[in-house]
This record gives structure tokens, C-alpha cells and sequence, in this order.
């Protein structure tokens, strides 16, 4: 056993912890190469850092809710309602097409939509909703959008993947049972695929925590989130030392969230324990 | 399923391409830009370099700030000989010490260069010559904006409004932009207080990070009037769309493409004569031509089209375009971005 997890670890330490620990180490010195906290006192002393940590954490989770909203039944969809295996292939391939084009582009698509002169403006104004264009790009909302877009397909696979395994018999039972399809789902087929949900929302938040290209684009620069302060640090004041300051406060504080977040799943009574 | 099987594959792709070893071979490798700057420099000065002197070039391409971090960990045993940095990045990597002073009996070209393409070392010594100056200054759609813009402060008209994109200080130009609207509100680079005061006040679509950001708020109407490259404004033109570049009467912001020699490379001799060939006549008058950027290189005659395309404007000069102290920026550049986040962005 232990023989097949040597490359996986291999793996991780010469392209995860070697680095990581780089980065640690450079976070507790200074410019000069002396060891101090300074970095650390400078980040956590300044309440414009604990903002910008909010404000990713709350387009994070945003991301996430939309994309379990839109996910979700799109994976439901195709696992258990889609019968012919041929569509529902062609369904998975729709699903991942998006994650082949880079996402500078697919940023940049999003302007044609939701540009002051896009397809969704014209339409608004064209059917009289609203009067003028809105300022739909350039904001939180369009970072959300433009995440979600991009998340996504990492719910749907994550998701169906559990969905496609839930024994159906179970189901059958409880409909046998005379449970209606409504009780059938909230009590046997969602509780079970929790395990996917968990997962995927998993996923989906510590991506989104560090995606540059998407919120970089999408807020045109009006919101800063910490991936995009990081990146200034290192590639325009050439601060590497407060840059991996940055970069392990935001790792330290997602892995907080993520550990939390396990912990409170874990003291909940039944979820995901029939699967695992 | 499918994520799954991906992942493992990349997996399987990323442990089994070896690293690529630095080009060892014979001839120079060079660290210059990818995109249109790298078109036009392998164009105009690789091609013919090679072709005239027998010496074959390798590029590494990169940004600046790419090839700045690649010399810092290749000091000593450079695996780059002759390397473009932008204005700014260059003199941080002078003062590191990457880069080899530039004989001029060996890159005799430098004579025939205007002083402001010429960088010297408080020790007088040459470290980077200009291979062409670029501009920031008023791009706008010459369709919404009826009168052309002839000033900074145009870009407040409340005409404009929610319709203007500027540099963030992430962009090359950024924080030389801040610094400009300082100097012009009564401040300087120590005392960026009364541009940011301003800046707040500027109505924008977006703060730029990149050229493309910009270029893209331009072409799909986004912004209308903003502080962005002269070259991008030409590019954006010879598309067809409405665009057109107007020069404040402020100065546009001056910026630069330099060549350095890597400190510490074994092919000193030929990496001499490939910064000479770059500093020629030949080679600036191609560049223009292509990029319309202006030469640091004299007697350069641009074709007409790339004339009226100048920086500096067709019947301008080097001394009209605001160049920036970028010791002094450098030195200003961390606080200035933390006070624009803090106070700009988080308004």
C-alpha cells in the first residue's frame, strides 16, 4: 500500500510543499533576508487586508450557492432523468466544453453579454424594462457571474458522479412506500448524494478563493480580491516577501474555513454516512 | 467521471515532459517580449541579425517582470545573454547588478543615439539602450466624444461619465499616470495625496491591469475615452473601429523597450554586436514603421503613415513626451499601489 502512494507523495512534495514551504519561509523575512514577523504584523494590523479577505470569501461562497443552484439540477438531470446513454454523454461533453477555452477568453465573452451594449442590455432596453443600459459588467455581481460560469461543471461532475452510484432501489422503495417524488427526494435521493455536494461546494470555494484571470477581468479593477493583490506584490512592486505573507494568509484561512466547514457536516447526525 | 480521468492524465503529462534544459547550443539567447513588440523586434532586428551576422538567436519570451525574476535566479551563470526589460524593470535590474556595462567602442551604434535612449549608472557607465518609445496618452471613440479631448482633466468631463478606463497601478504605466495627475494637482511622487483625491472622483468603466483589458472596454463600447497606449489606439483604428489618439497638452507619459547585456555572459563579443545591430538605423526605422513606436535611434525617416502615428506626435520630438523618474517610482511604487487600492478601489 504504502509502495503506491510513494508517487502521489512524491508527487505533492516536490510540486506543493517544496514550493509552499519556499513561500513560507520568504513570508517571515524581511527584505534584507532577516527572519520577522513584520510582514505578518504589517497584514493583520490593517483592516483594508481583512476586508479584501471578506470580499473574496463572500464572492467565494456566492459562487458557490450559484453554482450548486445551477449544478445541481443540471446533474439530477442528467444521471436520473436522461434515459438514452448516447444524450447523456452529449450532456456530459456540453458540460466540460467550457473548461477547454482558456478563461482569459470567457472572461472577455462576457463583455459581449453583459457590456453596456451587450445582447442582455440591448434586450432589457429593447423590451422597455428598463430605461437606460445597467452597469452589469465591471462589478461583484459580474465576478459572481463570471465565476459561476467557469465552477460549474465542477459541481455537475461531482455531483452526477454520487447521483449515477445511489442504488435505485431505494428510491423505488420509498415510492412503493407511497412517498411522494417530492418526500422521495428530500429524504433518500438528496441526503445521499450529499457526499457529492460536499465535495464539489469544496471544490468549487477554494478555486474560486484563488482565481486571478476571472476576477481580474470581471471587476475591471473596482474590486480587489487577495489573489489579485497577491499578484501585485510579486509582479509589480516586486514585494515577494509581503506577497507570500499574502498568499499564506489566504491559504491558512481557507484551510480554517474548509476544516470548519467539514467539522460542522461531521457533527451533523446522518448526512453522507449511508455512502461513505 | 471525466474530471477525474483529465486530472490523471495531466497528472500523468506534467511528471513525464522533462524540464527543458536552458539552450546550450552556439548563438545568442535572447529574453524579449511575446505579442506585437516580440513580432517586431524578431522582425526587425533578429531576423536580419542573424541573416547578416551568422549568429542564430534562441528567444525566451516574457514579460519584464518575467525576465527580471529569470536573471535574479540565474545570476552569475546566466542562461540569458541579451535581455528587453521596459523602463522601470530596467532599472531595477541595474541596480541588482544583472546587467554588463555597454562599451561603446564595442557597440559603436550608441553614438548615433539621442541622449534620453542612453542609460547610464551614477558611475557614468552605459547599462540599457532604447530600442523605441512608447506613449500613454488620450485614446477615445472619436463617435461618442465630439470634441477631441486635449487634456488630462478631459477624461472628468461628466460626459463621460462611468465611460472611462484608466491604468491600474498593476499596468507598466499605472503608477506614472498617478503620479502625473499628482504632479498636475499641486503634489509629486512624494505626495500622491491630491491625485487620489482626483481619482476618486474620476467616474470609471474599469482600472485597466493589462493593454488587452483596455483594448477590449474600447472595443466593445465599455469605455469611450480613457488614459491608454498610443500603438493599442492605432491598432485598435486599423481594425476599423472609431478610435483615435489625441496627445494632452500635459505631455503624453513617455515609456521604453531597452536592450541590456546579462551580466555574466559567455558570449559577450556576439551579444555586442546584436545590441549594436539593435540600435541601428535599419533596425529603429523598422521598428517605427511597425510598431510606430519613436526611435531613440537619429535620422530615422518613418514611412508617412507611421509619422502622424508617432508618440510624440508627427512633428514632435522625445522632449515632448512626460518621462518618468523611475528611481524616484520605484522607490514610491509599494505605497502608492497600497493608497490606490486602499483609497481608490475601496472607496
Amino acid at each position: 500500500m504504502v509502495a503506491l502512494l510513494l508517487p502521489s507523495l512524491a508527487f505533492l512534495l516536490a510540486f506543493f510543499i517544496a514550493p509552499f514551504v519556499m513561500v513560507a519561509f520568504a513570508s517571515l523575512q524581511d527584505k534584507t533576508g532577516a527572519w520577522s514577523l513584520a510582514n505578518y504584523a504589517r497584514a493583520s494590523s490593517d483592516l483594508f487586508y481583512w476586508r479584501t479577505l471578506l470580499l473574496t470569501f463572500r464572492i467565494s461562497l456566492w459562487t458557490t450557492l450559484v453554482a450548486f443552484a445551477i449544478g445541481y439540477p443540471l446533474a439530477y438531470y442528467i444521471t436520473l432523468v436522461v434515459k438514452n446513454r448516447a444524450i447523456r454523454r452529449l450532456f456530459y461533453i456540453i458540460v466540460v466544453t467550457p473548461l477547454f477555452t482558456s478563461s482569459v477568453v470567457r472572461s472577455f465573452g462576457w463583455m459581449v453579454l453583459l457590456g453596456r451594449r451587450g445582447l442582455v442590455n440591448d434586450a432589457l432596453v429593447a423590451s422597455g424594462l428598463v430605461d437606460r443600459p445597467l452597469p452589469l459588467m465591471f462589478s461583484e455581481a459580474a465576478v459572481v457571474i463570471g465565476l459561476s460560469y467557469i465552477m460549474t461543471p465542477f459541481m455537475v461532475l461531482t455531483v452526477s458522479s454520487v447521483l449515477q452510484n445511489i442504488d435505485r432501489s431505494l428510491a423505488e422503495a420509498a415510492e412503493d412506500l407511497g412517498a411522494s417524488r417530492l418526500v422521495t427526494f428530500l429524504t433518500v435521493t438528496f441526503p445521499l448524494s450529499l457526499p457529492g455536494v460536499i465535495a464539489g461546494s469544496l471544490i468549487v470555494f477554494t478555486l474560486s478563493v484563488s482565481a486571478y484571470v476571472t476576477p481580474s477581468i470581471m471587476s475591471g479593477g473596482k474590486q480587489v480580491v487577495m489573489s489579485m493583490l497577491i499578484f501585485q506584490q510579486y509582479g509589480s512592486v516586486f514585494d515577494f516577501n509581503f506577497g507570500a505573507t499574502l498568499a499564506v494568509a489566504l491559504l491558512v484561512t481557507t484551510l480554517i474555513l474548509v476544516a470548519g466547514y467539514l467539522l460542522a457536516i461531521e457533527r451533523r447526525p446522518r448526512a453522507g454516512r449511508e455512502v461513505a | 467521471m471525466i474530471g477525474r480521468m483529465g486530472f490523471a492524465v495531466l497528472l500523468g503529462v506534467a511528471v513525464m515532459v522533462p524540464g527543458v534544459a536552458p539552450a546550450a547550443a552556439q548563438g545568442l539567447t535572447a529574453a524579449y517580449y511575446g505579442g506585437s513588440w516580440g513580432e517586431a523586434i524578431h522582425k526587425c532586428i533578429v531576423e536580419p541579425f542573424t541573416k547578416q551576422a551568422g549568429i542564430a538567436v534562441t528567444p525566451e519570451p516574457g514579460v519584464s517582470s518575467v525576465t527580471i525574476a529569470k536573471l535574479q535566479q540565474q545570476k552569475g551563470h546566466p542562461a540569458i545573454d541579451v535581455a528587453w526589460m521596459d523602463g522601470g524593470i530596467s532599472e531595477l535590474a541595474a541596480a541588482e547588478d544583472l546587467v554588463a556595462p555597454v562599451d561603446p567602442k564595442a557597440v559603436p551604434n550608441v553614438a548615433d543615439m539621442i541622449p534620453e535612449g542612453v542609460y547610464h549608472k551614477p558611475d557614468g557607465s552605459i547599462y540599457a539602450l532604447s530600442t523605441g518609445f512608447y506613449a500613454l496618452g488620450i485614446i477615445y471613440n472619436t463617435k461618442e466624444v465630439k470634441n477631441p479631448p486635449s487634456s488630462w482633466w478631459d477624461l472628468w468631463n461628466s460626459d463621460y461619465s462611468g465611460a472611462v478606463t484608466v491604468p491600474s497601478p498593476t499596468n507598466a504605466m499605472g503608477v506614472p499616470f498617478i503620479v502625473e495627475i499628482a504632479k498636475l494637482s499641486g503634489g509629486g511622487v512624494d505626495n500622491v495625496d491630491p491625485a487620489m483625491k482626483k481619482l476618486k472622483t474620476l467616474k470609471v468603466s474599469s482600472f485597466f491591469d493589462t493593454s488587452g483589458g483596455a483594448d477590449n472596454s474600447f472595443q466593445s463600447g465599455e469605455a469611450i475615452i480613457g488614459a491608454h497606449y498610443a500603438q493599442a489606439g492605432w491598432a485598435l483604428a486599423d481594425k476599423g473601429l472609431p478610435i483615435g489618439y489625441a496627445v494632452p497638452k500635459e505631455g503624453a507619459l513617455g515609456g521604453d523597450i531597452r536592450i541590456h547585456i546579462v551580466k555574466g555572459t559567455s558570449k559577450l563579443a556576439e551579444a555586442e554586436k546584436f545590441m549594436n545591430y539593435a540600435v541601428s538605423k535599419d533596425a529603429a526605422t523598422c521598428m517605427t514603421d511597425f510598431l510606430y513606436v519613436g526611435p531613440a535611434t537619429k535620422g530615422v525617416a518613418p514611412t508617412e503613415k507611421a509619422r502622424q502615428r508617432l508618440p510624440w506626435g508627427p512633428n514632435g520630438s522625445v522632449k515632448n513626451l512626460a518621462l518618468s523618474d523611475w528611481n524616484k517610482i520605484n522607490a514610491a511604487r509599494a505605497k502608492i499601489t497600497e493608497m490606490f487600492n486602499r483609497d481608490v478601489v475601496g472607496r
